[in-house]
């Protein structure tokens, strides 16, 4: 898929190939942080790191401001665990699973900035969790083979008549016979209409 | 891959360009390329410019990541910055928002032209006046119903559940040449189905000799004296490092870059209207997702996205639908992580999920912060989130009716509910408003139409007040939020103030 998205035409605002991802400081809290808030199997084989890897392009396709702010939120919010009664002075990445997920709970718990911040990496993080094909069909999620059935159901159908509503495209248009003096339909006769709220 | 004659990349472009051209379009979705077939139909030079890159239809999967990184604007993660906040997100490619939205196709409803005309002294603004326009947008985009074979279960549960409390509940019309329900419409229809303006007016206008540049971001309207002369911009290479410069000289520049963009561009561009509603007055019909677990195999994602709208609660500012969300969209805002949120995804295949539009009342602004670039501020009033609250609470009533066994609703740290009594004793304690989870991707109304330039940034035809040669056609115009997916009422609006500079294109030498 990636391969697909680098040989686009288009700038795509994702890393460009071999563009660096997070700095160290920021992927170590990322890891620590996928553990707690991904369901625990994201510690399977190479999940955390495919995770990570997925976190990096959503970073990239921030904008910068944006995506510095994140990065920065997670070396605060590492670096801030060691302010927390239980983590008896450690960093986030240090700090064993209770402890850690207490401390993500106390920060979720909170309103404001803060934790709107860390509700936003929650999200990304989970999203980046719930990409990877293998987590999606563990929970009966697989579009693929899905989509490829109801596309071929699809032109079996209706062919002859998709066929004729693409071509109609660029074929010459009868709207443009509309002038703004023309456009006075019987009053009562609104077009259609059909289900209007 | 095969780039449509007329369609121009950053990879097509090695150095800084110059180029002159009768009507430049900043924009390629439902207003911009709109009136760029309509332009380009009429024998006018039309230059679209787009900042987002072209993804055809052979391109489209279901990965939500990709999807997000390739065809969304900030990965489809803007917030509107409040209490509380509102997520929302706008598309950016060949196309715009139209690549990624639903697909639902709605007339503007009467009440509100009406309410508009009567409001804003808008011209040719009726029911009536408009009909041509919907009708040829109908035709041309295949607007109608769904071809029933390709209904989700999901669909067809909330409609249950609805039609049993004694609601109205209608079927979509969509811009779909026969849908083949791949639950893919927020990823880019996979199918060429959903008739977008990538598969619509953009290869129309292209037909027609328009020219079109993607990965073109503009920076600034170029202006003599008070008139309008065009648009710079620049080229944005892979990783969103800077490419090639772009000054494009026209008679006339239309802005069609969405209700954020298109006043961010104007306001660094140095322009302010007289009636200092530029930026403000920004609608955004928060929504909500209640999400609802059912015994029985639902599978939701085998299915269209979205087939009915329940109407009952129009008069109150509310729509109740059942959308299907991807397994990440879906991680993303569930109030849950770890362990919990692992079983609760377990149940994927057994959740619909649904939820309330607001019609709404509150407005916000859109603000150019040095640094940052366009941000948007917004402020739910007490009203909307009671409406809010209402709407996911109808909507949570309808999942029990249907046999849904428990529901999550969106407010932070509310508990799971297990039935309508649970729901009742719930809501009978107020909901903070800054605990409503909301989110928006119907964005308006921050340069309002209105005839009175001191109430109005454009005229009813979208010309800029004080301003020649400037227009703006996309949502940005709308007066007011409209209750109902916006997308026809832009391409009807775009329709006629294209009509309306052809027949006065010698005032602009067009």
């Amino acid at each position: 898929m990636e391969d697909r998205e680098l040989a686009s035409p288009s700038s795509e605002p994702t890393a460009a190939p071999g563009q660096a991802g997070p700095e160290v400081p920021v992927r170590r809290a990322a890891r620590r942080f996928a553990e707690i808030v991904c369901p625990p199997e994201v510690r399977a084989g190479q999940r955390a790191d495919q995770v990570l890897h997925e976190f990096g392009l959503m970073l990239g396709s921030l904008p910068p401001a944006a995506g510095k702010t994140l990065a920065a939120a997670l070396v605060l919010l590492d670096q801030g665990a060691r302010l927390y009664p239980p983590s008896r002075g450690r960093r986030f990445a240090r700090l064993d699973d209770r402890v850690a997920g207490a401390y993500i709970r106390a920060l979720l718990a909170r309103h404001g900035a803060a934790a709107e911040i860390v509700r936003r990496l929650k999200s990304v993080v989970t999203m980046c969790y719930y990409e990877l094909p293998e987590v999606q069909r563990e929970i009966g999620y697989d579009p693929g083979p899905y989509i490829a059935a109801v596309s071929r159901r699809r032109l079996k159908s209706y062919g002859p008549q998709i066929r004729a509503g693409e071509a109609a495209v660029t074929a010459p248009a009868r709207s443009t016979q509309i002038r703004s003096d023309q456009i006075r339909a019987k009053p009562g006769q609104p077009g259609t209409g059909e289900g209007q709220p | 891959m095969n780039v449509p004659s007329g369609l121009v990349g950053q990879a097509g472009v090695t150095g800084d360009l110059t180029l002159e051209c009768g009507a430049v379009i900043v924009g390629s979705g439902a207003g911009g390329a709109t009136v760029a077939a309509e332009l380009a139909e009429a024998g006018v030079d039309v230059i679209v410019l787009e900042e987002g890159g072209y993804h055809p239809t052979e391109s489209f999967t279901a990965g939500t990541g990709r999807a997000l990184r390739t065809l969304y604007r900030d990965g489809g993660g803007g917030m509107a910055i409040g209490r509380p906040s509102v997520l929302y997100a706008e598309g950016r490619c060949v196309g715009g928002s139209t690549v990624v939205n639903g697909g639902m196709t709605w007339r503007t409803p009467a009440r509100v032209l009406e309410r508009w005309a009567e409001r804003e002294g808008l011209r040719a603004i009726s029911e009536q006046e408009l009909d041509p326009y919907f009708t040829a947008i109908e035709s041309r985009l295949s607007v109608g119903r769904q071809d029933p074979e390709t209904i989700g279960r999901d669909s067809l549960l909330f409609r249950s559940g609805a039609e049993a409390r004694g609601w109205t509940v209608v079927p979509n019309r969509r811009n779909q040449l026969h849908c083949a329900g791949t639950n893919n419409c927020n990823s880019g229809c996979p199918t060429g189905a959903k008739r977008s303006m990538l598969l619509t007016s953009v290869p129309r206008a292209l037909s027609l000799g328009a020219r079109l540049f993607a990965d073109c971001r503009v920076d600034h309207l170029t202006r003599s004296g008070r008139r309008v002369t065009g648009v710079t911009g620049h080229f944005v290479r892979p990783g969103g490092r800077r490419g090639p410069s772009l000054t494009v000289r026209a008679r006339i520049v239309i802005v069609a870059g969405g209700a954020v963009q298109t006043p961010a561009l104007l306001l660094r561009s140095g322009l302010r209207s007289a009636s200092g509603q530029l930026g403000r007055r920004l609608s955004v019909h928060p929504n909500a997702v209640v999400t609802g677990f059912f015994d029985e195999d639902v599978t939701g994602w085998q299915g269209v996205h979205q087939a009915f709208q329940v109407r009952e609660f129009v008069r109150e500012g509310l729509l109740l639908t059942a959308t299907n969300l991807t397994p990440p969209m879906l991680a993303g805002i569930m109030p849950a992580y770890g362990r919990e949120l692992g079983e609760l995804m377990a149940d994927y295949n057994r959740i619909v999920t649904a939820g309330p539009l607001v019609s709404d009342t509150g407005t916000g602004r859109v603000r150019n912060v040095p640094g940052l670039g366009p941000q948007v501020f917004y402020r739910l009033t007490d009203r909307d989130a009671a409406r809010a609250v209402r709407g996911v609470e109808l909507t949570a009533e309808a999942l029990f009716t249907a046999g849904a066994r428990r529901v999550l609703l969106p407010f932070d740290g509310a508990p799971e509910v297990r039935g309508p009594d649970e729901l009742g004793r719930l809501l009978a304690r107020p909901v903070p408003k800054r605990s409503l989870r909301l989110f928006s991707i119907h964005l308006m109304g921050t340069a309002r139409m209105s005839e009175d330039p001191g109430r109005g940034v454009v005229d009813s035809f979208g010309e800029f007040h004080g301003v020649p040669g400037l227009f703006v056609t996309d949502a940005s115009v709308f007066p007011g939020p409209i209750g109902i997916n916006p997308m026809e009422t832009v391409i009807a609006l775009a329709m006629r103030n294209a009509r309306r500079l052809i027949e006065r294109r010698d005032r602009w030498a067009i």
